[in-house]
């Protein structure tokens, strides 16, 4: 059996944080990411990454702005998740392909 | 004078003329001949209004109208006199209409304002120590308001201008503004007034519109949405996914990309998909889809591409290996040529809609292109594409794995023939329209190719029978995928013999949708036992119990519900089970419902349209319930799994 690892001694926090690339941090209720399995990946202990740790997630793909959109979506998600009949969050045109981007890459399906 | 009288007596006299030998003893126009009356006649003559007095009203104002402006212009001296003096009636007669109408109208403010008075005296009596707290309170005013409310000319009525300046006539309309001292404005005043003070509140006519027509209107909108969203498998409740709403963004602001960039072939797909569903798809748009590096392209709706738009996708991609095109009606000759003269193999050609391609076009493009095919699918074609055809595939297509041909009326058992002989198949599909292929014929074609085939799907082929289905039972191993619909001939004992003691793996997707009698008569005497009943519905479940993850068995209206409560009965788990379609089978009712929940753990979507036995079932949150007969629909509860 192999010992247990680093992450799994760490308690986990209630709140992480999700930076861009050009150094922008967003903090998010752990509970709000859960809709993304990347992020859920990352933040597991049993994978042994260092986000799991230090409950920072650096996206080095995604700027500020975008990053931003996510952060407000997965505060919409949490907020909506047993409400009814949901308005669509706003999305800005102009950055709606990259946020598609990014929805993609975090598995936001 | 005279013309008008000349006008008016030529018709009475015509009408005299005719009708005389038949009504001189009609008693209503003793003294002098006049013609039969129409029952509209007889009602304005009871309601006291008379249609030659309108007539004469209108001949005045007409008269007053050209005095008027021939009063402006130089006239003679008598002329003028003349045209003063219609004028003055014609002011009097206006003079008379309007003291009668405001007469009437202060007849009813104070019918209005007696109502209000006895209604207030009312109120006081029950409180007699209450303050008299209305003294300011101006009855006037507020009979006015109610007045105007209340006897609002209709929409389509004519009305004057309530701005004392412009006073003209128009024609009163629902979007009519009230002026702000009661009574309508006409569009221009109604302008002028808005663009003053702003737009002013919708104008509430009848009943007031937050409980009544407009709040129904905007509930059943909303419930349609959710329902439409349903049948698309999305859940009711929660944020739908980010993807699907950038998507929306970006296919509601479409003209605005130029590019999308490389986003991934997953993502352009979904967003073509929204795009032709927008019926946006045109040649301003086509080149989103059409990269340069883009080995796959899907256009979900051609119809408004031209033939010159579709060669331009063979001219922008030059690495095209796989190509879905539907309504492509201009998918001609020319496009077809044009591929077959570039330097293109495509691997994977999906055609819908093309039936402007010959025959001969068809074998050119087999010949010369056909060895590289791997997966041919030609839908909806009518008279194209026939049994030549498939004898080219046969010939051509040696490489070819997945053959689809559906909504074809042009292929015979000949052409399915040669399916047979198509060595390297391994998924074959056919919808053939009017033309009836025999059951020898598909026994063949599995005896053939059953131990290759993954995917067998025949549709409508009437007079299938049991044979085919001991043929699938004795030489298919591999199949994983299997589709009989709206086979009348097939019987419960075929498909428990098909099912019981079968080499083949246990299938993922089973499709027997209208396999039942059709008998409009007597439909539930099924002595015969034609079609999916019973036994042969349990035979399938345990059979394909481990990996089945979508079953169909629409119409089957004869499997009862013993049938369906041992299929799922507690304790049985169907692990990977994600869509059941039971619409139309009578035995369905809460209970069965209740239990496929239970015994399906990843199921996301169930169908039971026409089953109206269930009535009020709970659905588990995050499962999909379709077509619940109620007015009340799917109730949820509960967490997600």
């Amino acid at each position: 059996m192999a010992e247990p690892t680093n992450g799994s001694q760490i308690p986990e926090t209630k709140y992480i944080t999700l930076v861009s690339r050009d150094g922008f941090e967003f903090v998010v209720p752990r509970e709000a990411t859960k809709i993304s399995p990347a992020i859920t990946g990352m933040l597991d202990p049993l994978n042994n990454f260092k986000e799991a740790q230090t409950a920072r997630c650096t996206f080095e793909e995604i700027n500020g702005i975008v990053l931003e959109k996510v952060a407000e979506y997965f505060q919409y998600w949490y907020r909506n998740k047993d409400q009814e009949d949901v308005a669509d969050l706003e999305i800005p045109p102009e950055i709606c392909l990259e946020v598609l981007m990014a929805a993609d890459f975090l598995g936001l399906t | 004078m005279l013309a008008w009288k000349h006008f008016q007596l030529q018709p009475v006299k015509h009408q005299a003329k005719f009708f005389e030998s038949n009504n001189n003893q009609d008693n209503r126009g003793r003294g002098h001949i006049v013609g039969p009356q129409s029952a509209l006649t007889d009602f304005l003559a009871a309601n006291n209004i008379s249609a030659a007095d309108i007539r004469r009203d209108a001949i005045a104002r007409r008269r007053a109208a050209e005095a008027a402006e021939a009063l402006g212009a130089a006239g003679t001296a008598d002329d003028q006199l003349a045209s003063e003096a219609a004028a003055t009636a014609a002011v009097a007669r206006a003079e008379r209409a309007t003291k009668a109408k405001n007469k009437k109208q202060e007849e009813i403010l104070a019918k209005i304002r007696a109502s209000k008075k006895s209604k207030r005296a009312a109120k006081k009596s029950k409180k007699p120590d209450s303050d008299d707290d209305d003294d300011d309170y101006d009855e006037n005013e507020e009979a006015k308001r109610l007045f105007n409310e209340q006897y609002a000319p209709l929409p389509g009525q004519l009305e004057f201008c309530a701005n004392e300046e412009c006073k003209k006539r128009f024609t009163v309309t629902p979007y009519s503004v009230a002026g702000p001292e009661g009574g309508l404005l006409c569009a221009r005043c109604g302008k002028e007034l808005e663009a003053k003070d702003g737009p002013s509140k919708k104008r509430k006519r009848g009943r007031p519109s937050g409980s009544g027509a407009a709040g129904t209107a905007a509930k059943a909108s909303r419930r349609r949405q959710v329902q439409s969203r349903m049948l698309d498998g999305i859940s009711p409740i929660g944020a739908r996914s980010l993807i699907d709403m950038c998507v929306d963004v970006l296919a509601n602001n479409v003209q605005m990309a130029d590019d999308l960039g490389d986003l991934p072939d997953a993502m352009i797909d979904k967003i073509g998909r929204n795009l032709s569903k927008r019926r946006q798809l045109k040649p301003s748009t086509l080149p989103l889809f059409t990269r340069y590096e883009a080995d796959t392209v899907n256009i979900y709706d051609c119809s408004y591409l031209a033939a010159h738009d579709l060669i331009s996708i063979f001219q922008k991609c030059p690495g095209l290996q796989h190509l879905r095109v539907k309504d492509a009606i201009f998918f001609n000759d020319e496009v077809m040529e044009y591929l077959i003269d570039r330097n293109l193999e495509l691997e994977t050609l999906s055609i819908h809609g093309a039936n402007l391609i010959s025959e001969d076009t068809w074998a050119k493009y087999l010949k010369t292109k056909g060895h590289a095919l791997k997966s041919l699918k030609v839908y909806c074609t009518d008279r194209h594409f026939g049994d030549e055809s498939l004898a080219y595939v046969r010939t051509y297509c040696k490489s070819l794995e997945r053959l689809k041909v559906c909504n074809n009326q042009k292929v015979t058992s000949q052409g399915v023939k040669e399916v047979g002989y198509m060595t390297n198949l391994k998924h074959f599909g056919l919808h053939l329209y009017g033309n009836e292929v025999s059951s020898d014929v598909f026994v063949d074609l599995v005896t053939r190719l059953g131990n290759q085939l993954i995917t067998l799907s025949l549709k409508d082929v009437h007079t299938l029978d049991n044979t085919v289905l001991d043929a699938i039972h004795h030489h298919c191993t591999s199949l994983l995928k299997l589709r009989i619909m709206g086979s009348e001939e097939v019987s419960d004992p075929g498909f428990v013999r098909l099912f019981s003691g079968w080499k083949n793996r246990p299938l993922d997707f089973l499709d027997f949708q209208k396999c039942r009698l059709s008998d409009s008569v007597n439909p539930r005497n099924n002595t015969n036992m034609k079609g999916l009943c019973s036994d042969g519905f349990v035979a399938m479940m345990e059979n394909s119990r481990k990996f089945i993850k979508h079953v169909d068995v629409n119409s089957c209206r004869h499997i009862g519900k013993e049938a369906l409560e041992k299929v799922f009965e507690e304790g049985i788990e169907y692990p990977d089970l994600k869509m059941v379609e039971l619409s139309f089978i009578e035995a369905v009712d809460d209970y069965v419902v209740g239990l496929i929940f239970k015994a399906c753990p990843k199921l996301k979507n169930l169908a039971v349209f026409g089953c109206f036995k269930v009535r009020d079932v709970r659905v588990p949150k995050g499962r999909i319930l379709l077509g619940v007969p109620t007015a009340k629909g799917m109730v949820i509860e509960g967490d997600e799994p």
